[in-house]
């Protein structure tokens, strides 16, 4: 029998939006899934294929690096095949279009439930519902279908129907807090969405769960993944210190509570930096070897890391005054070499030309019509033995039509067109819909 | 009964990442029987945080927090007999997760090739800060230096200062969390194929990888050859961050121009939405815009708590949410009202609450079976009951440090 991809055989409904639904769905077709995205040209979904269905191109220079990341700062006529973020996490699946505001529309996604395995959905709870799409009516038609749904705060409970986006979770969890500059005001420290990350992962390991008892039960059912409950998880020992001692953790900028010195410390170059977390005394004898000051690591005052907190100031300002002189990525090596744990602070550059990245294989080359070959990074774990898929980036809006309603559901040329002149099919977005932005 | 009430896990893991993937199979019901270093154990009964900070094995938040639902035997991996006890489980389990450094295994006699000579079925999923394979391999690591190599921290922060670190333990813990994917995309196909499988998961390519923010900076790079610094991953002049308000911080995400309008309305300026050529492609970009956001906003916020922010934004259909503490997350009303936390009793560690489901199912899915285990609870029944050894090996396995 020749080696089939784990998920080879299960086909995944997908009517995400944003990041973490897409990533989830990402990591059930690396695995193998045969995936259709259901989109909708009347209906641009922003932060997804790119912020805006058709942004002023003057304007896309001067949009922060997510919002700009057009090929070559060019939208030209197509944006939405065009953008690095979606042609990214959206890769490996079908797109088909319909409009769900339409009887037609709804009928077709049912037609299409009932020959799926998995449906995930990230949108605002209720949505699909408001189509005559929710879990009941499609379980009825398919019972062994498994619908991964992803609320921010779930379906029920007071903010059941608040908006949200991973910041804003972020900050409610309590992960805001925890990090911050030592003593700083919390309005310096970013944005973060480190929860679509999160997400992503859980919902797909929520799926894969549910293939698993599925197999022995026969049965599919509703899966809820509160993505504000997943991400808490993450913060449990920071919770359980609440809990205990009823206190919070204060931000402590780069240091550790434990391990000393540690410190994000200034390089050669504009806004260059290295990381260095010293924890045993051997890596602290590492490290002053590596600055030219033997005399420092024999020096009783600054044996064990307890000591060394004590003197954490002083420690930082004389590693300082070493790494400013140095590059970042030779003192990295240097340090390595020391057995001290040390990493450059990498700029995304850094991370294209890194050695150990392409000596893995991380990055992939890959072909897409719209915006040709590029590089993009790649799996997040490997396999032995069983093959993982990374063939193409996201299709384009609807380029899998005729795939989907003439093969898979088997409509007649005649149909199909007539479903275009519905507005179902196409590979644009209308005019109404670019713009309401 | 639970989805995972079946599979047979053999975790051979210490510190957050490879105990958070094993934490995510055994909540879910599978059977996780957990190797630990004898007198001492896994690393993190060591972290805290404590409670008064008194150190005491049984009572660290971040062991007890990272190993619900498992079993704990004590093994000595130095010693022959300690090592025929690990393959004697490597027959048993379905899977073997690790976390030890790439190569730690082999030299003990207990490598991915001597498992699968016993158990060719078992699935092994190795989790490493840098992989199985490649020139940093051997490097030393903890999850603040991966971070960094990732590309992460150097966007944290504001560009003014240093880069920032973000929460301790993220990447280990999205290292876990992909861990269990992988396995249960194996255990899958194993059930169909009959075959196991060698998983490798480096937590420097999850941080290279998972797409926000990594995965999107990095192929917004490959498109246009930008590097991105501290600064919104936006731009532009509506809201996107933290901001104070009367009693604290709330965070607010304004981020398509469409919602311009109920920006304005929210902020009682809805007239200005006739008035300003806020469709106008572009404006949202300019200086202006920026001016008159920070005009209306920050004494807007001023004037209000943060609950009476979030309940105004809530109204006006934008996304928002006060900044909480731990303490004020433990006591949220929302996680409350959903019964998120499990209150639940360790036979040392007393009464604590534990953080509920990362997902709900129908029937049986997420459940609080057990706390996590004293050190070397399970001896008896896992290496008496299970593989079946008499009183007396057990006595002799113990004098002689084994277990």
């Amino acid at each position: 029998m020749s080696v089939k991809r784990p998920l080879s055989g299960i086909r995944v409904l997908d009517f995400t939006l944003v990041w973490a639904g897409p990533y989830a769905v990402a990591m059930l077709s690396d695995l193998g899934a045969e995936v259709i995205r259901v989109e909708s040209c009347q209906h641009h979904i922003t932060n997804t294929r790119g912020y805006y269905a058709r942004p002023a191109p003057e304007i896309v220079p001067r949009m922060g690096p997510v919002a700009r990341a057009y090929a070559d700062l060019d939208p030209k006529d197509d944006p939405w095949n065009r953008h690095a973020v979606f042609n990214h996490i959206g890769r490996d699946r079908y797109s088909m279009t319909v409009d769900l505001r339409t009887p037609e529309g709804q009928d077709v996604v049912k037609e299409l439930a009932m020959i799926s395995d998995v449906v995930m959905d990230n949108n605002t709870p209720g949505l699909l519902g408001k189509f005559g799409l929710n879990y009941k009516t499609l379980h009825a038609l398919n019972p062994t279908l498994i619908y991964v749904a992803m609320p921010i705060y779930g379906f029920a409970g007071p903010y059941r129907d608040h908006l949200g986006f991973g910041a804003n979770a972020e900050a409610l969890a309590g992960f805001s807090h925890l990090r911050a500059y030592a003593g700083g005001d919390p309005s310096t420290i970013g944005t973060s969405n480190h929860m679509d990350a999160s997400t992503g992962a859980g919902a797909a390991y929520a799926a894969l769960t549910a293939l698993y008892q599925r197999r022995r039960t026969g049965r599919g059912q509703l899966v809820e993944l509160c993505q504000l409950e997943n991400l808490m998880q993450q913060a449990g020992e920071a919770l359980m210190d609440a809990a205990m001692n009823g206190r919070d953790r204060a931000g402590i900028g780069n240091r550790d509570a434990v391990r000393a010195p540690q410190g994000i410390y200034p390089c050669k170059g504009g806004d260059r930096w290295i990381a260095i977390s010293v924890g045993t005394d051997a890596e602290w004898a590492g490290l002053c070897r590596a600055m030219g000051q033997n005399g420092l690591a024999d020096d009783p005052l600054h044996s064990g890391c307890l000591a060394r907190q004590a003197r954490h100031d002083a420690l930082d300002e004389r590693i300082a005054a070493w790494t400013r002189v140095h590059d970042n990525r030779e003192l990295m090596t240097l340090l390595q070499g020391l057995g001290v744990p040390a990493g450059m602070v990498a700029m995304d550059s850094d991370v294209f030309a890194d050695p150990h990245l392409e000596a893995r294989g991380f990055f992939r080359w890959a072909d897409h019509p719209a915006v040709g070959r590029r590089r993009y990074p790649g799996h997040t774990f490997t396999y032995r033995n069983a093959p993982l898929r990374y063939d193409q980036p996201a299709p384009l809006l609807g380029q899998h039509n005729d795939l989907v309603y003439g093969q898979m559901l088997g409509k007649s040329p005649e149909e199909i067109q007539g479903l275009a002149e519905r507005g179902h099919i196409g590979t644009a977005y209308s005019e109404e819909a670019i713009r309401r932005g | 009964m639970q989805p995972l009430a079946d599979l047979k896990v053999l975790d051979l893991s210490w510190h957050v990442a490879g105990p958070y993937c094993t934490k995510l199979l055994a909540d879910y019901g599978a059977d996780v029987i957990k190797v630990e270093r004898p007198l001492t154990g896994d690393p993190s009964r060591s972290y805290g945080p404590f409670p008064q900070d008194v150190p005491h094995q049984e009572r660290s938040g971040a062991f007890l927090h990272l190993n619900t639902n498992k079993q704990s035997i004590t093994v000595n991996l130095k010693d022959a007999a300690g090592r025929r006890i690990i393959l004697q489980l490597a027959r048993w389990a379905d899977v073997v997760v690790d976390n030890f450094s790439p190569g730690t295994l082999a030299g003990l006699g207990l490598g991915h090739e001597e498992l699968a000579a016993l158990n060719p079925r078992l699935v092994c999923c190795s989790i490493s800060n840098f992989g199985q394979t490649g020139p940093y391999r051997d490097w030393k690591a903890t999850e603040f230096i991966l971070a960094a190599m990732a590309g992460f921290t150097y966007i944290t922060g504001v560009q003014e200062r240093e880069p920032l670190k973000s929460v301790d333990h993220l990447q280990e813990y999205q290292g876990g969390a992909h861990g269990a994917l992988a396995i249960m995309g194996s255990v899958l196909r194993r059930q169909e194929q009959g075959a196991g499988e060698v998983i490798d998961v480096s937590i420097f390519e999850v941080a290279a990888g998972s797409p926000d923010r990594r995965g999107t900076y990095l192929s917004g790079y490959a498109y246009t050859g930008l590097d991105g610094k501290r600064e919104s991953p936006l731009g532009g002049a509506l809201p996107l961050g933290m901001y104070p308000c009367k009693d604290g911080f709330i965070n607010i995400v304004v981020s398509p121009p469409g919602r311009w309008p109920r920006f304005l309305e929210m902020l009682g300026r809805g007239d200005l939405v006739q008035e300003l050529e806020i469709r106008r492609p572009g404006y949202w970009a300019t200086p202006q815009a920026r001016e008159l956001v920070d005009t209306l906003l920050y004494p807007w916020l001023l004037e209000r708590t943060k609950q009476e922010v979030f309940d105004a934004a809530q109204r006006a259909r934008i996304a928002a949410a006060p900044l909480n503490t731990p303490t004020q997350a433990l006591a949220e009303p929302h996680l409350q009202a959903r019964g998120y936390f499990a209150q639940a009793s360790h036979p040392v560690a007393g009464l604590l609450p534990y953080t509920g489901p990362s997902f709900r199912m129908e029937g049986e899915g997420w459940m609080l079976r057990s706390t996590a285990p004293l050190l070397g609870q399970h001896n008896e029944k896992v290496l008496g009951g299970l593989l079946g050894l008499s009183a007396a090996e057990l006595t002799l396995l113990r004098e002689t440090g084994a277990i």
